[in-house]
């Protein structure tokens, strides 16, 4: 079965033939620049020392490599990150214009992680030029077998830039999903998937299936910890009604994290949903235990109502005393009306800064 | 509910809440400051740290797949470990003769990054750009920008005097973009650059953002600055640049207290350029008293006679007000029938449950994009 993003492909097409113009002068330009070289005498400082500190090579990926393998050992981070870009677009180009394929060799005889990490985003990239998912295969079969957890990581960190959103691709290429691998032993692997999925809508905006996928995952996650801070970290403003009824269900979990995560994510629904979600809040509130987890469905219920907030916020004061400072400054902060939940934060946080909680 | 697929452009555009307030106006907005500041490209520079990632990845039409290749360099490795700031500046004289943006960013951060712990390398950095032009003194002038050793009160001291003295307008605007990242002016500093605010473009305008970007690092003393900057707005002869002096007030995470308040409701309400009110009434949906902001978008719609200055007071009146304005947008347009259609579709939508303004602002099918483009159409 084809991947979703590629039946979405053609409507991109359209945006991407009008980018495909402009990329076509850029490269033409970059091409001739490139071809140019630094014009002769001009590297000599008129008036001054003539220094030319660096010399124009032809990138050849192998040396790029090991440039970063020592880069990883002593160089700055700067200097680390512009060998990873440079090596990428350096691979992808040769991938593009040759049939020669070196970066599927390169990758297998890789074996530290910090650098595999860069061969597996250079494979990521060149998949998603092509448009040809089964570009991936390498890293997702590697990732099947690879044992050592820091080199497992680095595969899952480089999925982070697919085209796509990989959270829905590594469903559709019957690999290693993210449910799968938020249950993985090593720590850093689990802490890949995470930081992979709270980065996914905004290197892949507007695909729908991710906030269902996240909160999919949240809910596979074996340590509550990680299942929280996933929720904690989307938007579920476009997640299906079964994905909302799953995010209600885990605000009853037993497990204070997930709790926590799912009043905050409950917070970020739209108005359809908000009447349902403030009362399932409120309800909580009433029975909650842990004193964070109704911090943050104070935070949502002022959130989801704005103004209309105000009520329920106020039939919430007594339950916990030492939290009523804190309803009063939602409730403060709400009378100043603004009207967008971005400027109800600043003033609440004004205030609570101003009272020194 | 899933709600109906979005295109990817606009739904880039929904994760962007800033332009949930601003509307249509944005679209002026965005030509002002890229007016103010074509004569130089600092805030343009690609980040070393942006992936390009296949999401991005443009392929151009064809039946060959093209993709550029980067340019490789000997001798980097080497540069990154000594620190010498001459050698710096001859790779990035190479970099940019070579169109090699990858290595101008890096060598910009690397510079930044050694600025930040070693007082010699920012002492150099501010002495070399004196000699330094075009796209080396722009790409100083950045990494100054990004690096926290140039906060000293020596160094901002030496960019505000070049920024009023230099002979060269370009030293004057590359000093004037490096105050940008300041934590704070104090107010002899900020009269100092009111005064260049108040002069011509291009000085100007950098002088005016370099006062608007340090005040959203000092927000505690937000009303000081903004009092410079009204005090540009009501100076300046320059339409583009009183704008860009309001403008700086939009989306700062600040809320405007009463003094300011008063001189935008009188700018709103007086000034002699329709787009310099629609700016002091976009700048007025944030002030602190929204009540106050009402009574003068209020106001204006019945001073306004033309159809796009009253949809702005319209659109602002919903901004400070939701669903609590839904009575007043009814008497409106029962007074001008114009906007018995946005009335219905704002009611619709706050009753359909809706209580964020930036969901109402995407949901609202309406925009009257036949303003923006009268606004796009207009000589400065």
């Amino acid at each position: 079965m084809e991947p979703k993003w590629q039946r979405n492909s053609i409507s991109r097409k359209r945006i991407g033939t009008v980018l495909s113009l402009i990329g076509l002068v850029f490269t033409g330009w970059a091409l001739w620049s490139v071809l140019q070289g630094p014009p002769p005498g001009e590297t000599q400082q008129a008036g001054g020392v003539g220094r030319v500190p660096l010399q124009p090579v032809p990138c050849a990926l192998p040396a790029l490599l090991e440039d970063l393998r020592a880069g990883v050992r002593d160089g700055s981070p700067v200097y680390r990150k512009y060998l990873r870009e440079t090596f990428i677009r350096a691979a992808v180009a040769a991938a593009v214009a040759s049939p020669i394929q070196e970066l599927p060799l390169l990758f297998a005889q890789e074996r530290e992680a910090a650098v595999l990490e860069v061969v597996a985003m250079a494979i990521v990239t060149h998949a998603g030029v092509a448009e040809d998912v089964n570009l991936l295969r390498p890293l997702l079969d590697r990732l099947a077998r690879e044992t050592a957890p820091p080199s497992r990581a680095a595969l899952v960190r480089a999925l982070a830039r697919t085209r796509g959103p990989a959270s829905t691709l590594l469903k559709q290429l019957d690999t290693l999903t993210y449910e799968e691998l938020i249950r993985d032993p090593a720590p850093e692997v689990r802490e890949a998937v995470v930081a992979n999925l709270l980065a996914e809508d905004s290197v892949n905006p507007g695909f729908q299936d991710i906030p269902d996928n996240a909160i999919a995952v949240a809910a596979r996650s074996a340590d509550p910890q990680v299942g929280g801070r996933i929720l904690e970290g989307i938007s579920i403003r476009d997640a299906s009604a079964e994905s909302v009824d799953k995010v209600l269900v885990l605000l009853r979990s037993d497990q204070v994290p997930l709790r926590r995560g799912a009043a905050a994510a409950l917070g970020t629904l739209g108005g359809a949903h908000a009447r349902r979600a403030m009362d399932a809040l409120a309800t909580q509130y009433r029975i909650e235990s842990d004193k964070n987890v109704r911090k943050k469905i104070l935070e949502a219920v002022a959130r989801l109502g704005l103004g209309s907030a105000v009520p329920i916020l106020v039939s919430l004061r007594g339950i916990d005393s030492t939290l009523d400072a804190e309803i009063d400054i939602w409730i403060e902060a709400l009378r100043l009306n603004r009207q967008q939940w971005a400027h109800l934060q600043q003033e609440k946080e004004r205030l609570a800064q101003a009272r020194g909680l | 509910m899933k709600s109906c697929s979005h295109s990817r452009l606009v739904s880039v555009a929904v994760s962007i809440l800033t332009l949930a307030v601003t509307g249509p106006a944005v679209f002026s907005i965005a030509q002002q400051e890229s007016l103010s500041s074509n004569l130089t490209q600092s805030t343009d520079m690609p980040q070393l740290g942006d992936s390009l990632t296949g999401a991005e990845a443009v392929v151009p039409p064809g039946p060959e797949p093209f993709f550029p290749a980067p340019t490789c360099w000997a001798g980097l490795r080497e540069l990154d470990r000594n620190q010498d700031l001459e050698s710096f500046r001859a790779a990035l004289r190479q970099a940019l003769m070579n169109d090699d943006f990858l290595l101008t960013a890096y060598l910009r951060e690397r510079i930044a990054e050694l600025a930040n712990t070693n007082p010699q390398v920012a002492r150099d950095v501010m002495a070399s750009s004196e000699s330094a032009q075009g796209d080396e003194l722009v790409t100083l002038s950045a990494a100054m920008e990004r690096s926290s050793g140039f906060s000293t009160p020596e160094v901002v001291e030496q960019l505000i005097t070049t920024a009023e003295t230099h002979a060269d307008p370009q030293h004057r605007i590359a000093a004037l973009q490096a105050l940008k990242t300041q934590p704070s002016l104090n107010a002899t500093q900020l009269d100092r650059l009111t005064v260049l605010g108040k002069s011509e473009d291009p000085i100007a305008s950098q002088a005016i953002l370099a006062i608007g970007h340090v005040m959203a690092n000092d927000r505690a003393r937000a009303e000081e600055y903004m009092s410079r900057l009204l005090d540009v707005a009501q100076s300046q002869k320059n339409p583009a640049a009183a704008r860009l002096a309001l403008e700086m007030g939009v989306d700062r995470g600040i809320s405007f207290e009463t003094a300011s308040v008063q001189r935008l409701t009188d700018l709103l309400l007086h000034h002699p350029d329709r787009y310099t009110r629609q700016m002091a009434g976009l700048v007025l949906t944030f002030a602190r008293d929204t009540d106050a902001a009402l009574r003068a978008f209020q106001q204006a719609f019945q001073q306004e006679k033309n159809f796009c200055p009253r949809w702005d007071m319209v659109r602002f009146i919903v901004t400070v007000a939701g669903a609590q304005a839904l009575p007043l947008l009814k008497e409106l347009a029962a007074s001008d029938p114009r906007f018995q259609p946005d009335y219905l579709e704002y009611k619709e939508l706050y009753d359909s449950g809706m209580v964020d303004y930036a969901e109402v602002f995407w949901a609202k099918k309406t925009q009257h994009d036949e303003c923006e483009w009268e606004t796009i159409g207009r000589d400065d």
